[in-house]
């Protein structure tokens, strides 16, 4: 029982519409001979000469989903104490009042993971990240401009990004402090300043690294890195998780 | 705020790189525009609509044209092969493809449909199906079938203004298609912000 409902919770990331444009050609994609899209090719570039990391991505499996750790071994993860132990309780509760369950929305950074496509977009001073879970959108200013002071804390946050060298940086504060990174738990206060690196190193194939900086819930900035594909030749789906979510009031904890 | 600025300052001649039209920018209705008026008198059956809960009630997903009608803002990116439409309302989003694919025949129904885009000079035209029958037209409570074709017509008619002309055409609800136009402003230097429905059921 325990299993289905932690498997329901997972599901509840998943696409349920059916295909439409799922076939059509991604355009200016390298092939292969035999016409499929070369994932192994060189990254593409913009016309500036930076790396393009527009295109839709995929996390590979649940894994970082599940636990965001889950490369680090467990002492690793540099907890303050009562953010241990509210991971703790969480686990122990089995994700029971994960605001996901709710249909509330993944915050940054554990979009990247969910396993549903994000489609990424270049624009003259901003990056878009389309999320196919939720249908949500976050944008990334590249104009220049600093963190607001103002700013209404939020489940994504304000991001700003910006190249170094073939990295697209961005760096995101103004987290609602309601986070859970991942479906076991680590949270994330509203004090975190979150870096991701994207770096796309061929044509199928991105590394995102993820450094996490929140004083008050670890005691020193720990790193990440997920590693998502590239979809070619489909689009995304539209999915409304309050249109199928039947497990809220199934899910029970211990 | 260096972007926003040049942005803001762009005209309808400001062109983009195919020669068309700039429609980028956060714009904002000038007040909510309801179609109920010009919907009832074309409806074929009244009754058969009237007890339909208002989907933003139940924070699934808004939709089409409702979601262009305020009064929340709204806000165009556009791409040469993409323009697309982010809302504050249910921090959402709709893809307008403009690389000439054509909409999909037969399409699993969905809240916010379809959409293909192409210029008429320099009017972008949005053509929509594909959608479920769940969603309002208005903040009014307008019904629709799945049989609804949504064309919206962007205007920029000067860098502070668009014109939206948006045509309803659902022969299994209304007897004629008809049309109603909608006025928006840019907010310069403003961005969105969240709003997550859930958040804010009352």
């Amino acid at each position: 029982m325990k299993g289905l409902l932690r498997a329901a919770t997972l599901l509840s990331f998943l696409a349920s519409a059916q295909a439409q444009w799922l076939n059509y050609p991604t355009k200016n994609a390298p092939r292969t001979k035999d016409g499929k899209p070369d994932m192994s090719a060189p990254a593409p570039r913009t016309k500036d000469g930076k790396v393009d990391v527009t295109g839709i991505w995929l996390a590979n499996g649940l894994k970082y989903l599940i636990n965001i750790a889950a490369d680090l071994k467990p002492d690793e993860v540099p907890f303050q104490p009562w953010a241990a132990a509210l991971y703790k309780e969480r686990r122990e509760n089995l994700g029971r009042d994960d605001p996901n369950n709710l249909c509330l929305p993944s915050g940054t950074p554990e979009k990247e993971a969910v396993t549903s496509p994000f489609k990424i977009m270049q624009f003259p001073g901003e990056m878009l990240i389309l999320y196919e879970s939720r249908t949500i959108y976050r944008e990334i200013f590249t104009d220049g401009r600093t963190m607001p002071k103002d700013f209404k804390p939020s489940w994504q946050g304000f991001s700003i990004g910006h190249w170094d060298g073939d990295d697209f940086v961005v760096e995101t504060t103004g987290l609602n402090g309601k986070i859970w990174m991942d479906t076991n738990g680590h949270p994330l206060t509203e004090a975190a300043h979150v870096t991701e690196r994207f770096r796309r190193h061929d044509y199928g194939h991105m590394d995102i690294q993820i450094t996490i900086d929140d004083p008050k819930a670890y005691t020193k900035p720990w790193t990440i890195t997920e590693n998502p594909h590239l979809m070619a030749d489909t689009e995304l789906l539209e999915s409304v998780c309050e249109e199928n979510n039947k497990d809220a009031r199934h899910i029970v904890g211990k | 705020m260096l972007a926003a600025m040049v942005v803001s300052s762009l005209g309808p001649r400001a062109a983009m790189a195919q020669g068309k039209p700039d429609l980028s920018g956060v714009w904002k209705p000038d007040k909510v525009l309801s179609i109920r008026a010009k919907a009832n008198a074309l409806l074929l059956n009244h009754k058969a609509t009237e007890s339909k809960r208002d989907p933003d009630a139940n924070c699934t997903l808004s939709g089409v044209p409702r979601l262009d009608l305020g009064p929340k803002p709204f806000k165009i990116l556009q791409s040469p092969d993409e323009v697309v439409l982010l809302y504050q309302d249910f921090t959402t989003f709709r893809q307008v493809f403009t690389d000439g694919r054509p909409l999909p025949q037969d399409p699993q129904p969905a809240w916010l449909g379809y959409s293909v885009g192409k210029w008429d000079g320099d009017t972008l035209v949005v053509d929509s199906i594909g959608f479920n029958d769940l969603t309002w037209l208005d903040n009014a409570g307008t019904p629709h079938s799945e049989a609804l074709h949504v064309t919206e017509r962007f205007h920029r008619r000067d860098a502070g203004h668009l014109d939206i002309q948006i045509t309803i055409d659902d022969p299994k609800t209304f007897s004629h298609p008809f049309t109603v136009t909608e006025h928006v402003r840019l907010s310069p230097n403003v961005e969105l912000t969240e709003f997550i429905c859930l958040e804010n059921r009352k």
